[in-house]
C-alpha cells in the first residue's frame, strides 16, 4: 500500500540557488506529519515543490503512488492536494462565502456545494458569522481558519499547511491545534510548524529538515523526548515561541 | 449654458468609448500583469469590421456584434499563440503586444488602404433634435447608454458570477487560484479575449461616432486608453470609469476651445494626477 | 554630468552587498565589445572608406548607420543594461534634431546657432528625462513604457502643429543650413563616425564601471537591489538622462547629415520601435549589438526602398517590419550578438526564467 505522500531524494533550485538537496518524506494515509527545521531549511520550498510551483529537478514526488512530476499546480490540486500557504492564503477581495466556494468544481451540483460548505462551516463556527464579509476584513486568526476551510471544502486527500500558527495569539494556536487534530483520520496532513507546542498537539509523526536535507523522521514522541535534537536543529528559542 | 450641456453630452459619449477600451486594458493588466499594447489593434479591427459590415448589411446590431466577435477571436489567437509562452517575462510580453499592434494596423492599411473610410451612423440613429438650444444627437445618446450598459454588465459579472469571482481572485493572487485547482491560464485567455472584444466593441461604435475610420486610429485610441488607466490606476475597473469620464469630458472641452491642443490635454491631466497621486486616482499601492 | 557620474560611482562602491550575490551577477555581465583589435580594424576601415571610394550612396547609408548605431547603443543602456523599456526614445532623438535645425535656421546657419541649438536640445532632453522619470519610474515599470510612448507622440504632434509653424514649419519640415565648419560630405561623415566612436567609448566605460555593476543588479532584480540599499530610482533616472543626452546628440548629427528635419524624427515606428528592434536583433545588453542591428536594419530598409519600385508588395515595409519584430522578440530574444555570447557561456539577456516565476 503506497504512502499518501512520498518524496525521495528531491532536489530543487530557486534561481541559481539549490534549496532542496535530498528531501525524503513518507506521510502515511490519515496521519498528521509535522515538518520542522530552522528558517531557510527548505520547508516552504518542499511544499511548493509538491504543489508544482517549484520544479523538481531530481528525485520523485508521489501521491498515493502516482508521480506528480511535471504536472501544473492546478492539476496537482485537482488530484487531491490542498495547499494552505503561509502568507496571502485567502483572497482578500472576495467574501468569505466566495472564498469557500471558489475551489468547488463546477461539476458539483448546487446542493452538493452547499452541503460541502455547510460541513466545513460546522468545524469553523467563527466563519459562519463572517460569511458575507470581505476576507480582507477578517482577523489574523479568522483568516487562517478561512484558509484551511476553503481548502477543506474540496475534500483533499492530502493537505499541505505552511506555518499556520505564525503571528497568531496563543488562544488561536490552541484552537488551531484542535482543528488540525480533528482533521486526523479525515484527511492526510503535512504540516510545517515551528511551534513545538502546536506540533506536539497536532502531529503524530515528525520529519526534520536541515539545509535542504531530511535529517530525521519518526514518531512525534521521539522528537519531544530528545532535547538535544531539538536544540541542535530547532534552537532553544523555538520552544519559547507561542508560549 | 447650452454649450456646456452640449460639451457634457459630447464628453460623456467620448467617455463611454474610452471606458470600453480602458476597462479591457485594466482587466488584462490586473490579471495578467501585462500592459497590452495590442489593444489598439483590436480596436482598429473592430472599427473596420463594423464599418465593413454596416455597409454590407445595413444592420447596426450585426455590425457591432461582428466587430466584437472579430476582437474576441483576435484576442484569443494572440493570447494562445504569442502571450502564453511568455508569462513571467514582462518585457518580452510588452514588446510582443507592441508588435501585434503594428501588424494589425498595417494589415488594415494593406486591406483597406491608408485613407480614411467614411462610416455613417445608421439612419435609425442619425436623427437629431434641438431642445432649448442644445443639439441632441440620437447616436450620441446611444453610445452613452451603451457605455453605461457595458459598465453595469461588467460590474454584474465581476460581482455576481463565478467567472467574476475567479477574475477577482486571479487579480489578487493567481498562484493561490492555481493552488485551488483552477486552470489560471484559461482564466487568462478568457479575460484577454473579453478585453479584446470590448476594445473591438469600442472600435465598432467609434466609426459612426468619428464619422470615419483610419488605420492610425488604433494607436491614437491606445494612447488615450493608457492615459486613462494610468490616471485611474491600473487594474481598477472603477478607476478606468473615473479616468474615462475625466479624459472624455476634458477632451470635449479642449477640442471645442482649442482643437489643436486636444492631444495634449489628456497627457497633461495625467501628468498632474501622477504628481499628486503616483498610483492614479483609484490605484492601489503595490510592490512592483 | 561627469560629477554626477562620479557621485553615483562612489555611491555604487559604498553600496552594501557588492561582494555578495550581486557581485556574482555582475561578473556574468555580457561583454559584447569583442577583441580590441577588431574594433580598431573596423574603426580604421570606416575612416578609410570614403578616402578610398569617395562619398556617395554608401557613405550616406553609413552616416545613418553611425547615427542610429549611437542611438541604439544609448537605447541598449536602458533596455539591455538597466532593464527598463521605453517606447519613446524618439523624444530625445527628435528633440536633438529639431533643436539643431531650429538653432541653425534662427542663426542663419552660423556655428553659434548650432551650438545654442545643441545646448538647448541637451538641456531640453535633461528636463524631459527628469519629468518622465519622476512621473513614471517611482511607481511601476509598466508606466514607463506607456508614458514614454505618450510623451513621444505628443512631441511629434507638437512639432507638426500649425500653432508652431513659425518655428518648426509644421508638417513641411525644416531644411537645415549646415555651418561652414561642417559642410562637405566627408566632414559630416567623419562627424557621425566620431559621435559613434565617442558613444561607444563612453558607454563602454560606464557599463564596466561600478555603476554598471549596480545597473546589472537592478536589471536582474530591482527589488533585491533596492533592499540591498541601492537607490534604484536614482540610478534609473541617471541612466535615462545619459541615454537621452546621447540620443539627442544622435538626433542632432542625423539632422546635420540629412540637412533636413521633419516630424518623422519623432515617429514611434520609424525611430522608437526601429531602434528598439535594432537593439533586440543585435542583442540587448551587449552594447555593440545595437550597432549591428542598426547596420542590418538600415541596409535592409535601403534595399527595400530601392527595389520597391519593381515589386509593389515590398512597399508594405511596415508590415514586414512588424512581423520581423514579433518573430525576433518571440524566437530570438537574445539577438545575434547575445546568442553568440551565450554560446560562449557568458552572455545573458535579462533574468533567467527559472522558478522565480511561478509555473501557473
Amino acid at each position: 500500500m503506497p504512502e499518501a505522500l512520498e518524496m525521495r531524494d528531491v532536489v530543487a533550485n530557486i534561481g541559481e540557488y539549490r534549496i532542496l538537496d535530498g528531501v525524503r518524506l513518507a506521510v502515511p494515509e490519515g496521519s498528521v506529519t509535522v515538518m520542522l527545521g530552522r528558517n531557510g531549511a527548505g520547508k516552504t520550498t518542499t511544499l511548493r515543490t509538491i504543489m508544482g510551483f517549484v520544479p523538481c529537478l531530481n528525485g520523485t514526488v508521489r501521491l498515493f503512488g502516482d508521480s506528480l512530476a511535471g504536472l501544473p499546480p492546478h492539476r496537482i490540486a485537482r488530484l487531491g492536494v490542498g495547499y494552505v500557504p503561509e502568507d496571502a492564503n485567502v483572497f482578500p477581495n472576495l467574501t468569505v462565502a466566495e472564498n469557500l466556494r471558489l475551489a468547488l468544481p463546477r461539476a458539483h451540483g448546487r446542493a452538493q456545494a452547499e452541503e460541502a460548505v455547510e460541513q466545513v462551516l460546522g468545524l469553523f463556527p467563527d466563519l459562519r458569522q463572517a460569511y458575507r464579509r470581505w476576507a480582507g476584513h477578517l482577523s489574523g486568526g479568522q483568516r487562517q481558519m478561512l484558509a484551511i476551510a476553503s481548502v477543506l471544502v474540496s475534500q483533499p486527500r492530502v493537505m499541505l499547511i505552511d506555518e499556520p500558527s505564525k503571528g497568531l495569539s496563543p488562544r488561536f494556536v490552541d484552537l488551531l491545534g484542535e482543528v488540525i487534530a480533528q482533521l486526523r483520520g479525515r484527511t492526510t496532513v503535512l504540516l510545517v510548524e515551528q511551534n513545538l507546542r502546536l506540533a506536539a498537539v497536532a502531529g503524530e509523526r515528525f520529519t526534520l529538515l536541515d539545509e535542504g536535507r531530511t535529517v530525521m523522521e519518526g514518531p512525534m514522541e521521539e522528537l519531544l523526548e530528545n532535547t538535544a535534537l531539538q536544540q541542535r536543529y530547532l534552537g532553544v528559542r523555538v520552544r519559547e515561541r507561542g508560549n | 449654458m447650452s454649450v456646456a450641456l452640449t460639451l457634457l453630452l459630447n464628453g460623456l459619449a467620448n467617455s463611454a468609448l474610452y471606458f470600453l477600451m480602458a476597462s479591457g486594458l485594466t482587466l488584462i493588466f490586473g490579471l495578467l500583469r501585462v500592459v497590452n499594447f495590442a489593444h489598439g489593434g483590436f480596436f482598429v479591427w473592430g472599427a473596420y469590421t463594423g464599418t465593413f459590415l454596416a455597409s454590407a448589411l445595413h444592420n447596426l446590431a450585426a455590425s457591432i456584434a461582428g466587430g466584437a466577435a472579430v476582437g474576441v477571436l483576435l484576442g484569443w489567437l494572440v493570447e494562445r499563440g504569442l502571450m502564453r509562452r511568455l508569462y513571467g517575462d514582462a518585457t518580452q510580453q510588452l514588446l510582443i503586444t507592441m508588435g501585434v499592434l503594428m501588424v494589425l494596423s498595417e494589415l488594415v492599411r494593406l486591406i483597406f488602404g491608408p485613407n480614411p473610410i467614411s462610416a455613417p451612423a445608421p439612419t435609425s440613429l442619425g436623427r437629431s433634435w434641438v431642445v432649448n438650444g442644445v443639439p441632441l444627437v440620437a447616436y450620441e445618446g446611444f453610445v452613452i447608454l451603451f457605455g453605461a450598459a457595458v459598465f453595469a454588465i461588467l460590474q454584474g459579472v465581476l460581482r455576481g458570477t463565478r467567472l467574476g469571482a475567479l477574475i477577482r481572485a486571479g487579480v489578487s493572487n493567481p498562484e493561490l487560484l492555481a493552488a485551488r485547482g483552477i486552470p489560471v491560464r484559461r482564466v487568462f485567455t478568457a479575460v484577454f479575449a473579453i478585453g479584446a472584444g470590448l476594445a473591438a466593441l469600442a472600435g465598432g461604435l467609434s466609426g459612426p461616432w468619428f464619422g470615419a475610420v483610419t488605420p492610425d486610429m488604433g494607436m491614437d485610441m491606445q494612447l488615450t486608453a493608457f492615459v486613462i488607466v494610468v490616471l485611474g490606476g491600473l487594474g481598477s475597473v472603477g478607476g478606468s470609469l473615473l479616468g474615462s469620464l475625466v479624459v472624455g469630458i476634458t477632451t470635449a472641452i479642449v477640442s471645442y476651445f482649442a482643437p489643436s491642443l486636444a492631444v495634449l490635454a489628456g497627457v497633461v491631466v495625467m501628468a498632474l494626477v501622477l504628481v499628486v497621486r503616483p498610483h492614479g486616482l483609484m490605484g492601489q499601492r503595490e510592490v512592483a | 554630468m561627469r560629477r554626477g557620474m562620479r557621485q553615483l560611482a562612489r555611491m555604487a562602491q559604498r553600496s552594501p552587498g557588492r561582494a555578495g550575490p550581486l557581485a556574482r551577477v555582475a561578473d556574468r555581465m555580457p561583454s559584447g565589445q569583442g577583441p580590441r583589435w577588431l574594433r580598431a580594424v573596423l574603426f580604421i576601415a570606416a575612416v578609410m572608406y570614403p578616402l578610398v571610394f569617395g562619398t556617395g550612396g554608401i557613405t550616406q547609408l553609413l552616416e545613418q548607420i553611425f547615427t542610429f548605431g549611437a542611438l541604439a547603443m544609448s537605447y541598449d543602456l536602458l533596455l539591455g543594461y538597466t532593464g527598463i523599456l521605453s517606447f519613446g526614445h524618439a523624444m530625445f532623438f527628435g528633440t536633438g534634431a529639431y533643436a539643431v535645425a531650429i538653432g541653425l535656421n534662427q542663426g542663419d546657419g552660423r556655428l553659434e546657432g548650432l551650438l545654442v541649438g545643441l545646448a538647448a536640445g541637451i538641456a531640453g532632453s535633461l528636463v524631459l528625462s527628469g519629468i518622465v522619470a519622476f512621473l513614471s519610474l517611482r511607481v511601476r515599470e509598466a508606466y514607463f513604457a506607456m508614458i514614454t510612448l505618450a510623451v513621444g507622440q505628443v512631441l511629434g504632434v507638437l512639432a507638426g502643429s500649425q500653432a508652431l509653424r513659425a518655428v518648426t514649419n509644421a508638417g513641411d519640415g525644416l531644411t537645415v543650413p549646415v555651418p561652414d565648419l561642417l559642410s562637405g560630405n566627408l566632414t559630416l561623415y567623419d562627424m557621425c563616425l566620431a559621435l559613434l566612436a565617442l558613444t561607444a567609448w563612453a558607454l563602454g566605460r560606464l557599463v564596466h564601471s561600478p555603476v554598471g555593476d549596480v545597473l546589472a543588479a537592478i536589471r536582474e532584480n530591482a527589488a533585491r537591489a533596492k533592499s540591498l540599499g541601492h537607490p534604484v530610482v536614482r540610478f534609473q533616472t541617471f541612466v535615462f538622462a545619459v541615454s537621452g543626452v546621447i540620443a539627442t546628440l544622435a538626433g542632432a548629427a542625423f539632422a546635420l547629415a540629412q540637412s533636413f528635419v521633419n516630424t518623422t524624427v519623432y515617429d514611434v515606428a520609424g525611430v522608437s520601435l526601429n531602434v528598439l528592434l535594432m537593439v533586440v536583433i543585435g542583442g540587448a545588453g551587449t552594447l555593440y549589438g545595437g550597432l549591428l542591428g542598426a547596420a542590418l536594419l538600415l541596409t535592409a530598409q535601403t534595399w527595400f526602398a530601392s527595389v520597391a519600385g519593381g515589386a509593389p508588395w515590398l512597399r508594405e515595409y511596415m508590415l514586414a517590419f512588424g512581423i520581423l519584430y514579433i518573430v525576433v522578440v518571440r524566437f530570438m530574444p537574445k539577438g545575434i550578438l547575445g546568442a553568440f555570447l551565450h554560446r560562449r557561456g557568458h552572455g545573458r539577456w535579462r533574468k533567467s526564467s527559472d522558478c522565480k516565476t511561478s509555473q501557473i
